[in-house]
């Protein structure tokens, strides 16, 4: 739109212009075609402004669609915080079930195995009593325990093997650690069966098993795995079957 | 403190005084009824808002009148309004008529209806245009139209001379034209007489 268009079309519609000056303007309209649209437009424009009273109240209108818009625009972002934090907090749980998860399989790949339940499994009672001829109160002693211990009152064979262990007799502290493993002081036992199997005595392979078993008893699963290694190795070793298996049974129990 | 219900009268007469309130608890009463109606029949958001506002516009005239006398709820009386904008609008423009409208309920020419004229059209294009331009553009078109001098716009909106106040107009009135024949219904009420 050229301005003096513009300008022409304003004076004429403000009644600027004097007769002739109305009169040539009119003429231009109807050759001009796009004066002639542009004074429709500016005189729309002007018939709209004139409106006055429709005009302030659509401006009322207008105020009322814009507050609603906005209103509408708060709501929805409420609602997507809302969803927002609700999916913020399905994440959340979600991960805290993932964490439960994760934790409960780690503790359980990392949960020792019973060892309780293996020692019953593998613990037999020894019942290889020896009845010593000797005479004397020491061999009195050592023989009494052992009568004590096949009649099962590992207490009082306790007493009567300390008796008799002041003659260094050394199967005593072998008998003695059996009767401590079968009143469950798992430690007196390793103290005693531990001196027998570093021993070379007749019972050194049945200590070094059965301390494995109080070893095993105490929890201790790096002194049981290591005893029980070096049984297996020991192709002699008659607990070595066995060894071999409580060694297998604790490899699955730690899975 | 904003009123939250207001009566069927109340809101006549806060029509009638152009009452900020009644009018914007008015519009977001009735605006999501309206909306869902022109959604359903294939219309967009602005379409209902432009029908929402010619609606208003009309119930506004209507009540401006001494014999207006309200025979139903108002705001069915104004859902009424809306739907035969609505359905008019579809008519003009018949390409575009969703295959849900059932044609029987096109408006009947020879129906009683408050109608729009073309003037009250064409004044809603202008005056939806209009209110799309700057606040002072606006103010400058006005004080133009009242024949206030350019160098009193200048002086108003502190523009150092004149000239610039001038060319400010041109732009604006340039801005204001592109809007107008931009619009969708600017070709067909220019072509009705």
């Amino acid at each position: 739109m050229k301005n003096d268009n513009q300008e022409m079309i304003e004076d004429f519609l403000n009644g600027n212009l004097d007769g002739e000056q109305s009169a040539q303007f009119q003429e231009a309209l109807k050759t001009n075609l796009v004066l002639a649209e542009e004074y429709r437009i500016m005189k729309g424009l002007y018939e709209t402004l004139d409106k006055k009273d429709q005009f302030d109240f659509l401006d009322v209108v207008e105020q009322a669609r814009l507050d609603y818009r906005r209103q509408q625009k708060k709501e929805l972002t409420l609602i997507k915080s809302g969803w927002r934090n609700a999916r913020i907090m399905l994440l959340a749980s979600a991960a805290l079930v993932l964490l439960a998860l994760a934790i409960f399989v780690l503790v359980r790949n990392n949960e020792a195995p019973d060892y309780k339940a293996l020692f019953d499994k593998y613990y037999t009672h020894y019942n290889f009593i020896i009845a010593f001829r000797q005479s004397g109160d020491s061999v009195s002693h050592l023989n009494k325990g052992m009568q004590l211990y096949k009649a099962g009152n590992y207490k009082q064979a306790i007493t009567s093997f300390l008796a008799a262990r002041e003659s260094s007799w050394q199967i005593t502290d072998f008998y003695l650690g059996l009767c401590y493993l079968e009143i469950g002081n798992y430690a007196k036992s390793v103290e005693y069966l531990k001196m027998v199997s570093d021993s070379s005595t007749d019972q050194q392979y049945e200590a070094r098993w059965y301390l494995a078993l109080a070893y095993l008893a105490q929890g201790n699963q790096q002194e049981t795995t290591k005893l029980l290694e070096n049984i297996v190795k020991n192709q002699k070793d008659y607990f070595r079957e066995q060894a071999l298996k409580l060694l297998s049974d604790l490899k699955k129990g730690q899975k | 403190m904003q009123k939250q219900g207001f009566s069927d009268f109340e809101y006549i007469d806060g029509f009638r005084k152009k009452d900020n309130q009644a009018i914007r608890s008015f519009y977001s009463l009735n605006f999501q009824s309206i909306s869902n109606y022109v959604y359903r029949t294939g219309g967009t958001v602005s379409e209902a808002e432009d029908v929402m506002q010619e609606g208003m516009l009309l119930l506004y005239e209507s009540v401006q009148k001494e014999d207006f006398v309200l025979t139903s709820q108002l705001s069915t009386y104004f859902f009424a309004i809306c739907k035969h904008i609505w359905l008019c609008l579809y008519k003009d423009w018949g390409n575009r008529m969703p295959a849900n409208v059932d044609i029987y309920t096109l408006p009947d020419e020879e129906h009683n209806w408050i109608e729009s004229s073309l003037d009250e059209k064409r004044f809603l294009l202008f005056y939806k245009c209009f209110v799309c331009l700057l606040p002072q553009c606006q103010e400058i078109i006005k004080m133009r139209k009242q024949n206030i001098s350019y160098a009193d716009i200048a002086e108003k909106f502190k523009l150092s001379n004149p000239h610039i106040a001038r060319n400010k107009k041109h732009i604006c009135m340039r801005n204001l034209i592109k809007l107008i024949k931009s619009h969708k219904d600017f070709k067909y009420l220019s072509n009705e007489k």
